[in-house]
């Protein structure tokens, strides 16, 4: 991925995301004559966070030896994520650039390393020939599991493959370096996609979907690597927008990577009896050759009623080749949204978190509390 | 009193004789001529997004505060113009697509028409003219 810093750019970035925050007809310039137009799309969101975090457990270093410790209670303001999509169409042709930044602090008692960059998240070209045979090229979020659909608008929508993450690494790349010593939780998710075939198809009240895609791998430094190649797949099932299934899968075997090859699978459902209710559930787990599996769920159950949107949340994680995750680490939550325009939402939510194993855990890590405020602007 | 009556009933019936007759219309090159209920539903939550013949379908809106509008959503696309519009915003956020075009009168949408050939759009049937084409929609919309 791309990145540069630039401390300017960011603010020029957040300017022009609040200077286009207008209702959901979106911002859409200019047409030719032509009768083949060419137009641009400008969309993006604008999140601000303000988190207060109980004392909780932590992996720490300690002269080389990884040890439980405890980080202190902090609460903070931030401006957390900031985006901008900006795209192109012509006929069957689509260009996408994702801008992203995020961790731009604002106030607070504890804010530590920030972002100061922004970075180009997605980059890819896409070509529709049919509506079930369709080409993308570039790099983008792999499809696996519904996380990456939601991705973008993550202080809406809790993250979902990403078990007991609040702050969302940038891509799977940046966070996932094999040969390092696992100090905190990295995404259920595989790298980004490169080359992808894909499409849907229909019939009546029932739709299918499917996804191919070819990755190139990751090195120890976080970087690319083309000479491992990674495969996934994703395929869904959709039977009147009520009842929705899907399963994915990924391997790759990135080069130095002491766990081996990697094979992602995942399960996804979500049933919608009515527009009042959406119960939703995810089943994630990672299997290497070399190292023991992770897995991780949840369940989830929003009832949408006008503006409002509560909602509730289990999550489940185990990772046992972690020193805290192996104990499995459980978190409960309940949270309200309210949109007061179409594109303004307000969300509040409350976590509790349980060690379940805890052997030798003092009585205030083995449970801690969480909470959340967000105000999205979406345009 | 009989003459206050008559007159309540007169005026209760000038809204159903001005009511907008709403016309799916496309390009006049497009070789389309019926539709069912379900596709105009399909095409406006983008789930088809190719004609038969590959060219891409570009759905092109009026303004959401625009009683045509209101028609198509209640009677084909089976949600309110706030789901739509929230749909249209998620689908643009989650890099999916760009939110269908929007005019703001039926004389823009018809003049964008008659110049695109995948479009597809709807229009009062008092305003056809030869610069769109008129399809049959057939099958039961989303309001049954």
């Amino acid at each position: 991925m791309n990145v540069f810093h630039l401390r300017t750019a960011r603010w020029v970035l957040f300017v022009l995301c609040f200077a286009a925050t207008v209702p959901a007809e979106a911002v859409r310039l200019g047409a030719s004559d032509s009768g083949k137009d060419l137009t641009f799309g400008i969309n993006g969101f604008l999140g601000f966070e303000y988190a207060y975090m109980d004392q909780m457990p932590v992996v720490m270093d300690e002269n080389g030896t990884e040890v439980i410790g405890a980080m202190p209670s902090v609460s903070f303001l931030k401006l957390q994520h900031l985006n901008l999509l900006v795209s192109a169409e012509r006929e069957n042709l689509r260009i996408l650039i994702n801008f992203h930044s995020h961790d731009v602090g604002l106030a607070g008692s504890g804010h530590g390393a920030q972002r100061e960059s922004i970075e180009v998240q997605e980059a890819y070209g896409e070509y529709i020939f049919r509506d079930f045979a369709r080409i993308r090229a570039g790099s983008f979020l792999a499809p696996f599991g519904i996380y990456n659909d939601v991705r973008y608008i993550l202080p809406v929508f809790s993250s979902v493959v990403l078990p007991q993450i609040y702050d969302t690494p940038r891509n799977y790349s940046e966070a996932t370096r094999p040969g390092e010593p696992v100090e905190t939780v990295t995404p259920l998710t595989p790298e980004d996609g490169n080359f992808m075939f894909w499409g849907t198809t229909g019939k009546q009240n029932l739709d299918f979907s499917y996804h191919l895609y070819l990755s190139n791998g990751t090195n120890h430094n976080g970087g690319r690597e083309d000479r491992d190649l990674g495969i996934g797949g994703r395929l869904r099932l959709n039977a009147r927008d009520m009842f929705k299934i899907g399963g994915s899968a990924y391997t790759v075997h990135n080069k130095g990577a002491p766990e081996g090859r990697a094979r992602l699978f995942g399960g996804d459902i979500a049933f919608s009896p009515s527009p009042s209710v959406l119960l939703q559930s995810e089943y994630v787990v990672n299997r290497y050759e070399k190292r023991r599996s992770r897995y991780s769920y949840y369940l989830y159950a929003g009832f949408p009623r006008l503006q409002w949107l509560p909602y509730l949340r289990y999550d489940f994680l185990k990772d046992p080749e972690h020193l805290l995750m192996k104990r499995k680490q459980e978190r409960y939550t309940v949270g309200l949204t309210y949109r007061f325009k179409p594109n303004f939402h307000i969300k509040g939510e409350v976590h509790h978190h349980r060690i379940v194993d805890d052997t030798g855990l003092a009585s205030d890590l083995a449970s801690f509390e969480m909470l959340r405020l967000g105000l999205i602007m979406m345009f | 009193m009989i003459r206050h009556m008559l007159f309540t009933f007169f005026l209760l019936l000038v809204p159903l004789a001005v009511r907008a007759e709403v016309v799916m219309v496309v390009h006049p090159s497009n070789p389309i001529t019926h539709l069912k209920g379900r596709d105009i539903q399909a095409i406006y939550l983008f789930k088809k997004i190719t004609w038969k013949n590959g060219l891409r379908i570009v759905p092109i809106h009026l303004g959401a505060r625009d009683a045509l509008r209101e028609s198509l959503s209640k009677k084909w696309l089976g949600r309110s113009l706030r789901e739509i519009e929230n749909f249209y915003l998620m689908r643009a956020l989650s890099g999916q697509g760009q939110p269908p075009v929007i005019f703001a009168n039926t004389k823009e949408v018809k003049a964008y028409l008659s110049r695109t050939q995948g479009g597809i759009a709807y229009i009062d049937r008092k305003d056809l003219d030869d610069s769109v084409k008129a399809i049959i929609v057939e099958g039961p919309g989303a309001e049954q």
